[in-house]
């Protein structure tokens, strides 16, 4: 017995086809009947499932799939989708990455397979052996994460149930390096420390709830987890960030996030606790529950008992009310204000207030434009840009002083961001004049974005262009260096642009070729030639911000020619 | 059976340095000597010898469903691979359980060199005849590798009908009953 395949045992069979992959498996199927039933086994394709998958898209109910009996759910029917799902992203993906046309729309349809796609996109960001790694690299996981962050915002607006922690961890998937793919993620890491302080204080449970507050703000400041560590940097961008700051190794916060970290884990200790937007530095407010104090006394009649008042960023005691009383009478705020500043905070206002620190220190002038210009910094204006603009639009006149910086971010550094804008910000403005203005953008954009580029061949009157797109230069009067994405046989900017740039002053004046650059700064210039002094580094030489941007236009960098290997010959078919 | 497990004391006591053996007796009736130490790969037998205690001196363990032409290849892998660690019992747990989450490990598991060239059997029946004494014997690795060795023989040969040739499959279909599952695995021929 035994000696053929259709001879072994059912269970053995099912060992063997987990080894092998569902499209060998489908073919097995396909050679007898016995194979069929075997192969069509839904255990199986919950395997592969799980085993191939790792991200699912929420509307697929995953975790209730997976506590249900295996027979009624259709594994295989699921497997199958995901399996057809994937290639069509690929397939998406390759043609984004081999024209420059129609990109817009493109990243669209890959968006719109929602979480289902990260899989995919991920995979193909982690293809280094390709050889356009550079240009696989994670700008529609980026869109992906950022739409996934907006609908979570979205929610919060239209008055849905979003716990604090989600509405801020918002923030850190705006952010590639935060390391917060999911804000499932946060969640988990918050759900640890609730775990570790239950452990270390096994009877937390009997205490009052003044002393369960006190207990847990000592205990969080002794882990270090909420509070700065001396002589940090206030204004770090990573103090704004949730999840940056449970995923760092010293876990510095700002007040405000120490605030939502208190708050999460003493609501899981049963206590009624609130951030309270205190004016320059966010406290925590307990409120007892109705008809008891916060000593653990039942009240009688119809008396209230007073909240308390917790500093986490700062101490481990509670804070009187009366020292923030003379703090607000100090600021000269007004009775009607005091009841503002000392009561509870929409989670809204909590994310608006982060928004404002986070733009605070992309604003603050003594750190170095290299700093200002990093990736990080970059996702963390455009995600404060759009908080403000979600969550203050009932004051026209701050929404529409924050839009042009916001569409002016987007269209410099997330171009094919469009639709996100067109569906969740545009609406926004509807009735104001903004509207027309930005609808007017958005099809403009997406008109540019369908048109082919014109194709610029290198024909004999133009062998005076000397360099090709992908060298890198240093410019040699204000020494920047920048890659070459472009160039045309001579001046061809506006009038205007030549008279204020003084191009006619140059020693060739006009009629010499120009080069588009992208610059380690991020900007895009517009160079003559003989500004370009051609420079050969190697790649660790380069800024990383320049790679992370050359992505855009070049599939890999070269380290034989050091030179970037175009992605733009549609364009530049001879360079 | 009791009884015996009290008589034999001793079986706690395998860190002996000297190797001690013990002799199997194959389905077709030879005896083979193994190391003691080797025999642990062998759930099964291991299991028996910590119940009852090592056979007396000339006893044999007889091995019911198992040849000794593959019995000597099974003792051959134990023997080369006697010193991996061994899946703890939390491992096997896991290993076997279909609900914990995705186990992605299987698919990086790749096959050494020597156990390769152990699995150049002359024909597909030996490679099926290790694979089912593992799975009797309850030796995981070794059926693991086995299947695993199969599986890649059916993912080489990609279509169903080199499947079929390959392991001299009889297609039992009618030609509709084909016809209409390849129509329902389309999707499945594209590359993966």
């Amino acid at each position: 017995m035994g000696r053929h395949l259709h001879e072994l045992p059912d269970e053995i069979l099912h060992s063997i086809l987990r080894f092998s992959s569902p499209t060998s498996s489908i073919a097995l199927g396909q050679t007898a009947r016995k194979f069929q039933r075997i192969t069509n086994e839904p255990l199986l394709w919950r395997f592969y499932c799980q085993s191939l998958f790792t991200f699912w898209d929420k509307r697929h109910e995953l975790p209730k799939m997976l506590a249900s009996p295996v027979y009624s759910v259709n594994w295989k029917q699921l497997y199958v989708m995901r399996h057809i799902m994937d290639s069509s992203i690929t397939q998406t993906l390759n043609s984004i990455l081999s024209s420059q046309t129609g990109r817009i729309e493109k990243f669209e349809v890959i968006i719109n397979f929602g979480y289902d796609a990260k899989d995919t996109l991920i995979r193909h960001s982690l293809a280094i052996n390709e050889d356009d790694c550079l240009a696989r690299s994670n700008a529609i996981l980026g869109c992906l994460h950022r739409n996934i962050a907006l609908l979570e915002w979205f929610k919060l607006r239209n008055g849905g149930p979003v716990p604090l922690e989600r509405a801020l961890g918002v923030f850190d998937l705006f952010i590639p390096e935060s390391g917060i793919s999911d804000l499932d993620d946060i969640t988990l890491m918050l759900n640890k420390i609730v775990l570790q302080l239950q452990a270390e204080h096994p009877a937390i449970e009997c205490l009052t709830p003044r002393e369960k507050a006190l207990v847990i703000a000592s205990n969080l400041r002794a882990n270090h987890l909420t509070g700065m560590a001396s002589g940090r940097d206030y204004l770090n961008l990573e103090h704004s960030f949730l999840g940056m700051a449970l995923n760092g190794p010293s876990h510095n916060s700002l007040p405000l996030i120490s605030a939502a970290i208190y708050c999460y884990v003493a609501q899981k200790f049963g206590l009624n606790a609130r951030p309270c937007c205190f004016p320059l530095h966010v406290h925590v407010i307990i409120t007892p529950e109705p008809g008891t104090d916060l000593d653990g006394n039942i009240l009688i009649g119809d008396s209230k008992s007073d909240p308390m008042y917790v500093d986490p960023f700062r101490s481990s005691n509670e804070t009187a009310v009366s020292d923030l009383q003379s703090q607000l009478n100090f600021l000269g705020a007004s009775v009607f204000e005091h009841s503002n500043f000392l009561g509870e905070s929409l989670t809204s206002e909590v994310v608006l207030r982060c928004a404002k620190n986070i733009l605070n220190s992309t604003q603050d002038t003594t750190r170095s434009s290299q700093q200002l210009m990093s990736p990080n910094a970059v996702g963390a204006k455009y995600a404060a840009l759009w908080s403000i603009i979600l969550f203050a639009s009932s004051r026209p006149t701050e929404l529409r002083q924050y839009l042009p910086w916001l569409t002016e971010l987007f269209a410099t550094d997330f171009p094919f961001d469009v639709f996100l804008i067109e569906r969740h910000a545009l609406p926004l403005f509807w009735g104001l004049v903004d509207y027309e203005h930005l609808l007017e953008t958005l099809r403009v954009m997406r008109t540019v974005d369908k048109i082919p580029k014109q194709v610029k061949v290198r024909t004999s009157r133009q062998k005076n262009i000397r360099y090709r797109v992908g060298q890198v230069f240093r410019h040699r009067r204000y020494n920047y260096r920048a890659i070459i994405t472009g160039w045309d046989a001579e001046c061809s900017a506006g009038e205007q642009w030549m008279m204020r740039m003084g191009i006619d002053r140059l020693q060739a004046g006009r009629h010499q070729s120009f080069y588009h650059t992208l610059v380690e700064d991020r900007s895009v210039r517009y160079v003559a030639e003989e500004n370009i002094e051609i420079v050969t580094p190697r790649i660790s030489d380069l800024p990383p911000t320049l790679s992370v941007v050359a992505g855009k236009h070049f599939r890999k960098w070269d380290e034989k020619t050091r030179t970037f290997v175009s992605n733009i010959r549609d364009e530049y078919p001879d360079d | 059976m009791a009884s015996k497990s009290q008589d034999t004391t001793v079986t706690g006591d395998t860190s002996k340095p000297e190797k001690k053996l013990i002799t199997l007796t194959s389905s077709d009736n030879v005896d083979i000597e193994v190391e003691r130490e080797v025999l642990q790969c062998f759930s099964l037998i291991k299991d028996m010898l910590d119940d009852l205690g090592d056979p007396e001196n000339g006893d044999t363990i007889p091995i019911a469903n198992v040849s000794a032409r593959v019995l000597k290849k099974v003792i051959e892998w134990c023997t080369h691979h006697r010193n991996d660690p061994r899946p703890s019992a939390d491992d096997k747990v896991e290993g076997r359980d279909e609900t914990t989450g995705p186990n992605t490990d299987r698919k990086k598991i790749e096959i050494s060199e020597w156990d390769q060239e152990f699995l150049k059997v002359d024909e597909q029946e030996m490679l099926f005849e290790i694979l089912l004494a593992a799975n009797y014997l309850d030796i995981k690795a070794l059926l693991d590798l086995c299947c695993m060795a199969v599986a890649n023989i059916v993912k080489a040969c990609v279509t169903p009908e080199k499947i079929r040739a390959k392991f001299g499959i009889e297609n039992d279909f009618t030609p509709e009953e084909e016809e209409q599952i390849r129509r329902e695995n389309e999707w499945a021929e594209q590359p993966e």
